[in-house]
């Protein structure tokens, strides 16, 4: 059965129940950017509803209106029959709707019980009735089958356990529809065999859920009925049939490809061309390990490559650049740069030594807001010439000089030579740190989600940058949680799971399927 | 030096703690609900400065008392408002808090009482005898001293531990410190209880420059504190925001004062004015020991936006 | 532009709150404010003692604005400027030294002795994570004992004719006095050269360069190659030496000798100095000026207004709290500069 036909299936839904919630044509853009495109969704009461795509495909927003976190520009929310509008989570939470984000919300100096009583806390004489709240909330557990004990401090919970709390938390404030956002995110395998069985609990009780992923496996698994969003539009509606979730079977096989086709797209972006003739190797990564789960992994990168780090957000890959750049210690293993063991190095000689870096969260690690342009243009290289007479003097005129060469160079738009960078909108800030790391003419680049929360033009424009830094010359490394990016901008890709490498290959010897399969450790 | 040692250490050490602990579970109450409280030291002067001003007007100690906790009350409310609702950083805040005691306190003893740097002495509280108390071996000695103010800092300790884990307001008043965005989506009013935790700790605060003034000398001089509020927040900070162990910091430090005392008394052969410097410096070991922020909630110091 | 106008309205705001405390402490602050002016500027005399009280608060408002932009809240100035007029005061009374070298040596002995004062602050800081305000005020208090010990009956550093004082400084240790018959001594040149030099270390060096960035983004400075810890142990050390000399200033300028308590609170003074002065060595310059006029008119005030000269301390705690407050006027600014700026982008 293909998509089309599922779909046309469900819209005649002859027979079927009322949906528990029927959304219709929701619709919400930012900043000229259209996040969400008349989407229409119905939540089958009781049933487990997967919402598949890639990050940025408009997933988040949706259920950000579902649940009264923003409001639509257009479209209507329907409950149980009734139209809705939410001024704020809580009305959404006051007509059963619940939802577990990414970064919980949860106390963690507060027991389980504490958590879950805040704002409406049982009392006797006066006091907090602790005894009783503990007792409730374990019912409570106890009745969904959920392990967990009470009375212990939400910190010292696992992840998985404290995804429990978060869950029973919306349960306890009346939800019966819940949304779960990426909730195997952060979560060890063992426990993502927990939360299926907490899913499975829940919807056998009665519940509705929401599962958003862009893991296909979790949806085969998991999931009554599937939307595939690209884009902010729905591309494809299905409804999962219980052959289709064989392990090994050729229906399981076809279903994954479908959806994972719906999910990226038919066509993927060209690949701009690509140079094979990579040269030397200038980054070597041998049994590097830091004693918290990154590693042991090797890893090599080539002058003239882009070799890109795809994965789930998690799995080491921060770990991964702050060993490079050298804020992490690294406890076994060596780092090298053009054939120079480097892992005991400072972060100030592994720049001398030709490293440049794009980092991850760039108002972390890359820019100081409240520091001039000029300031800000120069951080690592502030001690070098031209920058620096013997390392003692600022060589004013160089900076300047330097800043509007990256200014004019990269299209950063600035209200004037003297602001500060919080002044800059987003894009023009990653422009600035992009031309920066850029201009440095560095042996190796390693540019961490180097797109993120970019509009299109500043994405591509960043894009031609890698390339012609690949073109230069140059060792790339690309880390990003965008598989459409790391697949249409690399030359290899490597894909990490706990902290480890789970698969190597070249970027034209492999397809979403295979990435897939090893960022999420699903199927082979 | 055996002189030293003694009972009189003992019930010296809880006099002198008592100003500390007054001001250091009113700063446990305000940083617990997630906002620094440096001020400690300039709501202490306040107090002190009111509780004389208004037993001399009065006559009464409890009306001075009284006076204290409604001036601390208020500069409480100041600090809320510039930390709370204008979101100001809340170290400079109350470094014009504290500049501003100093100087409006000192300036007022000349206005009130026509000289500079002392009051005249006033009514000081009396001792509250416990019947039958003088017998009990040992502890009779110590119990047999303690004034209502001493029994009043004393039961602070339990009655903070109740309030802040025992009851809801205690719930939500460290909800608000620990996660004031998780607080709030459940309908926590994050900013009135900062509100109501900061005024609180004035009014604590005040009571221990209360306690000083009118407990311990009788007359309110210049800087009378002399950084007792700091000396409260570092004993918060060693007892690591948690109520048990502050007092035990608050009487740790009390102690080293009060040896500093009775060593001059015995003669000690260390200079005066060298051991002076004891309690600070037993404070500045405690905190070099000190291990890891860890132990602070979680939220201090952030801002809270309503939207 | 913008820096002077908040500058302004910082003053005039602080100016207009103490007001009502002024009158509630009894006095007219009309004629309170005459007083202040006639005291500070209205005669020759008035003018170099603002320059003499300007002096220390620029020194040690440097030192608070040094700190401030490394990240760091060195409000232990008082204590630090205390050890340092104490070094230069025993420097310049018990060593025996040629002329000029003895001055330099002095100075440069109070600013080892500051720097060391705010080196364990500094340690406690970068290794153990303790925050510096309270470290710096506790010992702050173990500085005010020291000293008050070291020229005490019997002290090691007592003069023999002078209680609670060292000896005089010797001649050849003296800042020698440069306006006559004033006061006016050449410590303020020396206060305007490190103020200068303070504005060169900041905007002109690498080592100000990183110190700055580690104020405004540790993370983005280690990340940058810099050394984080160093750079914070060093900033800390720093702020202790500026206002180390400013004791030493006090000492071997103004009173020839280091007595107890020769600092009328300089040190807390210099945390509005630095605030107003938004901790740019050219604002801290102003704002020194500005309470240097305070200072310096007190005299006078207390004598006409007859109001105590401890309402200069309100003042600065006002204009501190004036800054405190600002926070609400610049995000303001801030928000509609950026609405602006979006605009003009758009259209």
């Amino acid at each position: 059965m293909t998509l089309d036909a599922v779909s046309a299936d469900l819209a005649a839904g002859a027979g079927a129940p009322a949906p528990a919630v029927r959304l219709r044509g929701i619709s919400k853009s930012y900043r000229g950017v259209r996040a969400n495109d008349a989407i229409d969704l119905d939540l089958r009461a009781g049933s487990v509803h997967g919402l598949l795509g890639e990050n940025g495909a408009g997933k988040s927003t949706l259920v950000k209106i579902l649940f009264g976190l923003i409001q639509p520009d257009a479209g209507t929310i329907e409950v149980a029959g009734t139209l809705r509008r939410w001024r704020s989570p809580r009305d959404a939470l006051a007509a059963g709707i619940g939802m577990v984000q990414q970064h919980f919300s949860l106390i963690a100096d507060f027991s389980v019980a504490e958590n879950l009583v805040l704002g409406a806390e049982p009392r006797r004489h006066g006091l907090l009735d602790r005894r009783r709240a503990e007792r409730e909330v374990q019912a409570l557990a106890d009745r969904y089958g959920f392990r967990l004990d009470a009375s212990r401090r939400v910190g010292e919970l696992a992840v998985g356990a404290r995804q429990r709390v978060e869950i029973l938390k919306a349960l306890h404030r009346g939800a019966s529809t819940l949304i779960l956002d990426e909730p195997t995110a952060a979560l060890a395998p063992q426990e993502v065999d927990e939360l299926f069985g907490v899913v499975a609990e829940l919807r056998a009780q009665g519940c509705t859920i929401v599962l958003i992923t862009h893991k296909l496996a979790e949806i085969v698994a998991m999931c009554d009925d599937v939307t595939v969003l690209r884009d902010g539009a729905v591309v494809g509606e299905r409804t999962i049939a219980a052959h289709e979730r064989e392990p090994g079977s050729a229906a399981r096989d076809a279903l994954e490809a479908e959806l994972a086709i719906a999910m990226v797209g038919r066509s993927l972006p060209d690949p701009p061309s690509r140079q094979h003739s990579a040269g030397v190797t200038v980054l070597e990564l041998r049994g590097v390990a830091d004693g918290h789960g990154l590693g042991p992994l090797d890893l090599v990168v080539r002058s003239g490559e882009i070799v890109g780090v795809a994965g789930v957000e998690g799995n080491g890959q921060t770990e991964l650049i702050e060993a490079i750049v050298g804020v992490r210690r690294v406890r076994a293993g060596r780092i090298e740069l053009d054939g120079t063991d480097v892992s005991r190095w400072s972060v100030r000689r592994r720049l001398a030594a030709g490293l440049a870096h794009i980092a991850e969260d760039r108002h972390a690690g890359a820019v100081a807001l409240d520091m001039p342009l000029v300031d800000n243009c120069v951080l690592g290289s502030h001690d070098r010439p031209p920058f620096t007479r013997q390392r003692v003097r600022l060589v004013r005129r160089e900076m300047t000089r330097f800043t509007r060469e990256v200014i004019a160079h990269h299209q950063v738009r600035v209200p004037s030579l003297d602001a500060t960078v919080g002044q800059l909108s987003g894009g023009n800030q990653q422009k600035l740190v992009v031309g920066r790391e850029v201009s440095r003419a560095p042996r190796l680049l390693v540019a961490a989600q180097p797109t993120r929360g970019l509009d299109v033009g500043a994405t591509a424009f960043v894009h031609g940058e890698l390339a012609a830094l690949r073109a230069a010359g140059c060792a790339v490394l690309l880390v990003s949680l965008d598989l459409t990016e790391v697949m249409a901008l690399s030359d290899r890709i490597v894909v990490m799971r706990d902290g480890a490498i789970a698969g190597e290959a070249r970027a034209e010897d492999t397809d979403v399927i295979q990435l897939g399969s090893w960022m999420t450790g699903a199927g082979g | 030096m055996a002189d030293v040692f003694s009972i009189n250490l003992v019930v010296s050490g809880i006099y002198l703690s008592m100003p500390l602990i007054l001001a250091a579970f009113g700063g446990l109450l305000s940083e617990r609900s997630g906002v620094i409280n440096m001020a400690l030291e300039g709501e202490m002067l306040f107090g002190a400065f009111s509780a004389v001003a208004f037993t001399w007007w009065l006559g009464s100690p409890w009306l001075g008392l009284l006076a204290a906790l409604m001036t601390g009350a208020l500069i409480g409310a100041i600090h809320a408002w510039l930390s709370v609702t204008l979101r100001a950083n809340q170290i400079v805040a109350a470094t014009a808090i504290n500049l501003i005691a100093s100087g409006l306190t000192a300036a007022l003893i000349e206005t009130v009482w026509g000289k500079p740097g002392v009051s005249p002495s006033v009514r000081k509280f009396g001792i509250v005898h416990i019947p039958l108390a003088g017998h009990l071996p040992f502890l009779g000695r110590i119990v047999e001293r303690l004034t209502v103010l001493d029994w009043a800092g004393l039961l602070l300790a339990p009655i903070v531990w109740i309030v802040l884990f025992r009851t809801s307001f205690g719930l939500r008043l460290r909800s608000c410190g620990e996660g004031p965005e998780a607080a709030a989506s459940v309908g926590v009013a994050v900013i009135s209880v900062r509100y109501r935790a900061v005024i609180l700790s004035g009014m604590l605060a005040a009571a221990g420059g209360a306690y000083l003034s009118l407990a311990q000398v009788g007359v309110f001089q210049r800087n009378i504190t002399g950084g007792r509020g700091y000396l409260a927040l570092a004993a918060m900070i060693f007892g690591k925001w948690r109520p048990v162990p502050v007092l035990g910091a608050c009487l740790l430090f009390g102690l080293a004062d009060a040896f500093q005392f009775r060593a001059q008394v015995a003669g000690v052969n260390l200079p005066h004015d060298l051991l002076l410097a004891l309690p600070y410096l037993v404070a500045l070991v405690a905190l070099a020991t000190f291990v890891g922020r860890a132990s602070a909630p979680a939220a201090i110091g952030k801002h809270f936006i309503k939207d | 532009m913008l820096r002077i106008g908040l500058f302004v309205v910082t003053v005039i705001g602080a100016l207009v709150a103490a007001a009502p405390l002024i009158a509630i402490a009894g006095s007219n602050p009309l004629s309170a404010y005459r007083a202040l002016l006639q005291g500070s500027l209205g005669s020759r005399r008035g003018l170099a003692e603002t320059l003499i009280a300007a002096t220390p608060l620029l020194t040690c408002g440097l030192a608070v604005a040094v700190s401030f932009q490394g990240g760091l809240f060195n409000i232990g100035v008082e204590g630090q400027l205390v050890i340092g007029g104490l070094i230069a005061g025993a420097i310049g009374a018990e060593v025996s030294l040629p002329a000029g070298i003895h001055v330099v040596v002095a100075i440069l002995g109070a600013a080892l002795g500051g720097a060391l004062w705010a080196l364990v602050p500094a340690l406690l800081k970068a290794f153990r994570g303790v925050h510096e305000v309270i470290t710096t005020i506790m010992l702050n208090y173990v500085a005010f004992s020291v000293s008050t010990y070291l020229v005490s009956p019997g002290g090691p550093l007592v003069s023999k004719t002078q209680p609670s004082a060292t000896e005089k400084v010797k001649a050849t240790a003296h800042l020698a006095r440069i306006w006559q018959p004033t006061r006016l001594h050449l410590g303020v040149v020396v206060a305007i050269g490190l103020c200068a030099a303070c504005w060169f270390f900041l905007y002109r060096t690498t080592a100000g360069y990183r110190l700055r960035m580690v104020g405004a983004n540790p993370t983005a400075a280690q990340f940058n190659g810099i050394n984080v810890r160093g750079v914070v142990v060093r900033t800390m050390c720093l702020s202790g030496a500026l206002a180390g000399c400013a004791g030493a200033i006090e000492v071997l300028g103004l009173h020839g000798r280091y007595f107890d308590s020769f600092s009328p609170g300089y040190g807390f003074d210099s945390i509005a100095v630095a605030l107003l002065g938004m901790m740019n060595p050219l604002g801290v310059a102003a704002a020194a000026a500005f309470f240097g006029m305070l200072r310096a008119g007190s005299v006078l005030l207390q004598a006409k207004a007859k109001v105590s000269k401890d309402m200069v301390t309100v003042i600065s705690g006002l204009v501190v709290a004036f800054v405190a407050a600002r926070v609400v006027l610049e995000r303001r600014l801030e928000s509609s500069a950026s609405r602006r700026d979006r605009r003009r982008r758009d259209g």
